[in-house]
């Protein structure tokens, strides 16, 4: 009995867990221990049928859904959870269909989907158990007659039934794969022959086109000279470094100049410096990426060039594909043993072999520049005027457009580039002869004084490097880099101590203290604070305003467009974008269209992309305005916006300079500190009233606030009315 | 292993008494009374057995006869009248027993719905009904027409006709106080029962004096007729056994309507049922409550006639009870002790109506999901496959 207690124990504990949770899922652990305890002896099964059943009758829809999962996991296990749920079975569909108007609890997602989960259990069961339950067959028919419950097409919910979905499916993919297979091998057979032909075309186009390797006299022809030289070079320098390294040890002070003469030329190695030869050598061959083989089209291989492309057509276009599909195919097609499996080793060679050609062909191809951007050749543009024409037009533009955008994004680049360097070595005088006093260890470069464009300029890392890049002695170039970096500024106090680090005063020490500049602390140094706010420098700023702001001509309801002018953002259209005569946003940005104070520092592309933004953020209100082009009446009140006051303060504020208003938040309106700490369960609190309309309404009425001006009210038109009485009675 | 050696020792237990049977230890009846309380214990939903759905709406009564025990008529609320076969595929495994005839809404036929079926107790081939277009019927039952009409001219709740008499009348219960007696043989009405002061719920002809007539309503009281004498009503029971005389208006047998009444077969026992949620055992040899404590498990808000179920009795084993209950349960009660023994669960409509089909010791109920459902003593001996697949555990190992 002890024992008995301390399964129900456990089990009422795990049962709890498990349906309080509130999770679409059960904890598969947990379920688990739950059958355990049940596998071992029937009267835990009561218990637990018992515990289920009081989960179940809970008026909650989370619970009820959780609980039925794993009476469904029981069920499937144990004959007594049947008999017994079987003898019930009525009240199970009562808490879980709600049939015999008993409507399911809250929250109602959860409600749906214990309904879904019952009806489709009582399909699986009805299938499985309805010969040996009558229950079971009337709770069927029940939901099957009175609900018109529409049992096809249920979604398997029980391990069992969707094994046995899965078979199916199964079954039905492997038919699939078999009929492809089957497809594949007919179509190997037939088209491999007129793949490996195009392959041979191919082969013997680059045959003609490509010298072959083993070919000698072919690759002589190309590489022949150079390369045989320069390796005789190779040799040359060699034998000369062992020649010089026996003569070293009878060399004569004549001959040193000699020698020098010879090794100012024959020293690549470095021989002279580190007295040592070496008999390694690094030889790099770059190959041009773009053109390998460099091979270029002319008249006379054109006819060549042109089958081809015919050729690269076909693979890419058709037999490519093929090749693809039927390796794919023939890897996931499922294969028995015996003759059928050498058959399909022989197919999946054959596709292998195939589609390795193909793609060799095509690899090729596409180094000798053929590809799919390059269907036509330069030498078959007679072929087909119309076509060309249309054609030749299309390449020019994008060209051209490609130009455009290379001389919008890099070109500026590079002219600074070439603007800062020829600035920076443009001396005040350029002395004659400077080329030769370079060399002179004794000469430190003219003092350069930059132009003031170069000093205004904001330093970039790119001038720093061609800085760098120049050959003159260090010291010199710091300051003149520094120079070049100097912002050019108005003189102010500041001016006077803006590097340094510490100022002394008073330094006649008879006094300690100074009237101004405060009492040192002993040092007779200016205090840190102090100094910071020397090198402080006034500034007066002049804010610029727009000289003409434009108007947001969002179109209204009444088909005008709104007239309100603002900065920014209107009050009531959200952000103002560039529109067009009838209010539609421009997508490009107009000529002026779009007027902000600061405007002209910006770049085109900032611009753009502020435009942008603008008008991502007007975008659902774009559509709305569309709609609202079209019928003036329907869009009434869709062109909500969330822009306050406040937001067109900010503008205003941004726009002149001015910090942001910070409003300190009111303590009920502000974003609460204190998260609140998250429930265990995934529960829905029922408890919790419903936030409706009406319980706002009288969370708002029934306020004390409202209530106590409500009784001042009372209270004022009180005392008017008696203090009229009053004057009544007076008169 | 386990349930061999239970067959075995009930197997010794019916050869031993079989022999105390042949060698006269005791009464012959002893063997069919303890088979038949053992199969009553065993009373359970028949899973081979479906009754095929042919009404529209709730069945509101149902009956089989008794001379063969064989056809089932029943009445529902579409007015229509079915009679079903029990016998009909008995050795096929999985039965579905069909309607063979049926009386749908004809000329001739009912208005409203049925409220009663009654087989004519000694011939299947005539049968009455009542309904609540205050009309009786006498239906023939080959030609499935209405041989004689009776128009009351008040909702008809329920009918009765002795099982034993010779005067071949019935007793009705209707929306009028009165208690009209429909004599068949004239075909019109005989006298009136004047005593109730509400609507008449129930009628019962007692099985063992063939004048004897009991009556309950919705005035609370439960009235015992003899319908011979001009001053017919015998008394008025009294559920707290107090000395008032037997017709005062104190005595009431329930606190509330009345609306189910059963004479035991022996006709010594009354079973009243009312909507006070009580059964009510009554003496009829002294008219006293026997005050018999059935729970509280009853739950009846029925508004119109149910009749609860008496099983046959044999001397030495119990008797039971069966009365449908709000729950869609059916209470199964020891007659004289009161005890619930079992609760019948599984249909999923409230029950209006049981029969007893004595040949096979089956029960038949009638429920307002439209269905006719069977219930049988489980079938220990069924051995088939689907069986042995539900009685078996699949734990997984890994569990």
């Amino acid at each position: 009995m002890a024992m008995n207690l301390e399964a129900r124990e456990a089990l009422s504990t795990l049962i709890l867990a498990i349906t309080k949770t509130g999770d679409l899922y059960l904890d598969p652990g947990q379920v688990k221990q739950v059958k355990s305890i049940c596998k071992k002896s029937d009267v835990n099964v009561r218990t637990a049928y018992d515990l289920l059943m009081i989960q179940l009758k809970r008026k909650h829809a989370q619970i009820r859904y959780s609980s039925t999962q794993l009476i469904a996991e029981l069920f499937q296990r144990s004959h007594v959870f049947r008999e017994l749920l079987v003898a019930d079975y009525p009240i199970f569909l009562q808490l879980t269909v709600g049939i015999h108007q008993h409507p399911l609890p809250p929250p109602v997602v959860f409600a749906d989907k214990t309904k879904k989960l019952a009806i489709s259990l009582t399909n699986e069961w009805h299938a499985k158990y309805g010969p040996v339950y009558k229950q079971i067959a009337l709770g069927y028919e029940f939901l099957r007659y009175h609900l018109k419950v529409d049992f096809t097409n249920l979604v398997p919910v029980t391990d069992e039934a969707r094994s046995v979905e899965q078979r199916a499916q199964e079954e039905l993919s492997r038919q699939i794969r078999q009929r492809k297979y089957e497809k594949a091998v007919v179509e190997i057979e037939e088209m491999s022959d007129d793949i490996q032909d195009n392959v041979r075309k191919m082969g013997a186009c680059f045959d003609i086109l490509v010298p072959k390797l083993d070919d000698e006299d072919a690759l002589n022809a190309i590489f022949g000279a150079p390369t045989g030289s320069s390796i005789d070079k190779e040799q040359n320098t060699q034998d000369e470094n062992e020649a010089t390294e026996e003569n070293r040890l009878d060399m004569d002070d004549n001959n040193i100049a000699e020698q020098e003469a010879a090794w100012q030329q024959y020293d690549p190695v470095g021989v002279r410096d580190n007295a040592l030869g070496t008999n390694r050598y690094k030889l790099t061959i770059s190959v041009n990426k773009d053109n390998p083989v460099d091979v270029q089209e002319s008249e006379d291989n054109s006819e060549v060039f042109t089958t081809l492309r015919e050729c690269y057509r076909l693979i890419v276009k058709k037999h490519w594909p093929k090749a693809t599909e039927w390796m794919d195919v023939l890897m996931k097609a499922d294969h028995e043993s015996g003759e059928q499996r050498a058959e399909y080793d022989r197919l999946l060679k054959k596709a292998i072999d195939l589609k390795k050609s193909v793609t060799d062909a095509k690899r090729k191809s596409e180094d000798l520049g053929v590809n799919m951007d390059t269907m036509y050749g330069p030498y078959e543009q007679d072929s087909d005027e119309d076509d060309e024409e249309l054609e030749e037009v299309e390449v020019t533009a994008t060209r051209s457009d490609k130009n455009d955008a290379k001389s919008k994004g890099k070109q500026p680049v590079r002219n600074q580039k070439r603007v800062v360097t020829a600035t920076s070595k443009n001396s005040v005088f350029s002395m004659h002869g400077q080329d030769i006093l370079e060399d002179d260890p004794t000469y430190a470069g003219g003092t350069s004084v930059p132009s003031v464009r170069a000093v205004a300029r904001p330093d970039t890392g790119k001038d720093k490097d061609v800085k760098l890049s120049t050959t003159a002695p260090e010291g010199e170039e710091s300051r003149e880099e520094l120079l070049a970096r100097a912002p050019l500024v108005p003189w102010d106090d500041d001016l006077a101590v803006w590097d340094k680090k510490d100022m002394a005063f008073n330094t006649s020490g008879l006094e300690y203290s100074h009237r101004f500049l405060g009492v040192g602390d002993g040092s007779n140094l200016v205090s840190q604070d102090t100094l910071d706010r020397m090198k402080m420098r006034t500034r007066i700023y002049n804010p610029e305003l727009p000289k003409e702001i434009k108007a947001c001509r969002f179109p209204m309801s009444n088909g005008r467009l709104c007239m309100r002018r603002d900065l920014v953002r209107c009050p009531y259209h959200g952000p103002v974008v560039p529109r067009d005569e009838l209010g539609q946003i421009q997508l490009p940005p107009e000529e002026g269209g779009f007027v902000r104070p600061g405007d002209e520092e910006l770049d085109d592309e900032q611009e753009a992309a502020l435009i942008e933004r603008a008008i991502a953020a007007a975008a659902p209100l774009s559509t709305s305005s569309s709609t609202s082009v079209r019928r003036p009446d329907s869009g009434k009140g869709k062109a909500k916006d969330t822009c306050t006051w406040e937001d067109i303060e900010d503008d205003v504020h941004l726009a002149l300079g001015l910090e942001k208003i910070d409003v300190p938040r009111k303590r009920g309106q502000g974003v609460k500190k204190k998260k609140p700490t998250k429930p265990p369960s995934a529960l829905v609190n029922l408890s919790k009233p419903i936030d409706s309309s009406r319980a706002r309404l009288l969370r708002r009425v029934a306020s004390k606030a409202s209530k106590d001006s409500v009784t001042q009210d009372e209270r004022i038109e009180k005392s008017s009315s008696s203090r009229d009485a009053r004057l009544n009675r007076w008169q | 292993m386990n349930s061999g050696r239970t067959r075995r020792i009930a197997h010794n237990k019916c050869t031993r008494l079989l022999y105390q049977v042949e060698i006269g230890l005791v009464r012959p009846s002893a063997l069919p009374s303890h088979y038949l309380s053992k199969r009553l214990l065993d009373l359970t939903l028949d899973p081979s057995t479906t009754i095929q759905r042919e009404h529209v709406s709730a069945v509101n009564t149902i009956d089989i006869e008794e001379a063969e025990g064989r056809y089932l008529l029943s009445g529902g609320g579409d007015g229509n009248i079915y009679i079903y076969d029990l016998d009909e595929s008995q050795r096929e495994e999985r039965r579905v027993i069909k309607c063979m005839a049926g009386a749908e809404k004809t000329v001739s036929g009912h208005k409203g719905g049925i409220s009663r079926v009654n087989w004519y107790p000694f011939d299947n081939g005539m049968f009455t009904s009542s309904s609540f277009d205050s009309t009786i019927k006498v239906w023939d039952t080959n030609a499935m027409e209405v041989a004689c009409t009776f128009d009351l001219e008040n909702k008809v709740y329920s009918h009765a006709i002795s099982p034993k008499a010779t005067h071949g009348l019935i007793a009705t219960a209707s929306s009028d106080p009165r208690i009209r007696l429909c004599d068949l043989k004239t075909g019109a009405f005989t006298h009136s029962l004047p005593g109730h002061r509400g609507t008449v719920l129930s009628v019962e002809w007692s099985p063992r004096h063939e004048y004897l007539l009991a009556s309950g309503s919705t005035d609370t009281t439960v009235r015992l007729w003899d319908i011979r004498k001009s001053s017919s009503c015998l008394c008025s029971l009294d559920m707290h056994n107090t000395n008032s005389p037997p017709l005062s208006e104190a005595n009431v047998a329930h606190t509330r309507t009345v609306n189910g009444l059963a004479f035991t077969p022996d006709g010594l026992h009354l079973i009243s049922t009312g909507h006070d949620d009580k059964m009510r055992l009554w003496n009829l040899y002294t008219g006293q409550n026997t005050l018999t404590n059935y729970g509280t498990m009853i739950r009846n808000q029925f508004v119109y006639n149910l009749t609860p179920l008496i099983s046959p009795m044999f001397a030495g084993s119990p008797s039971y009870v069966f009365y449908p209950s709000n729950d869609r349960s059916i209470l199964m009660y020891d007659l004289v002790d009161g005890s619930l023994v079992r609760r019948l669960t599984g249909s999923f409509g409230r029950i209006t109506a049981l029969a007893w089909r004595p040949r096979t010791q089956e029960i038949y109920s009638a429920g307002n999901d439209h269905d006719i459902l069977a219930w049988g003593p489980k079938n220990v001996d069924r051995d088939n496959e689907l069986q042995a697949m539900a009685d078996q555990d699949t734990w997984s190992d890994s569990d």
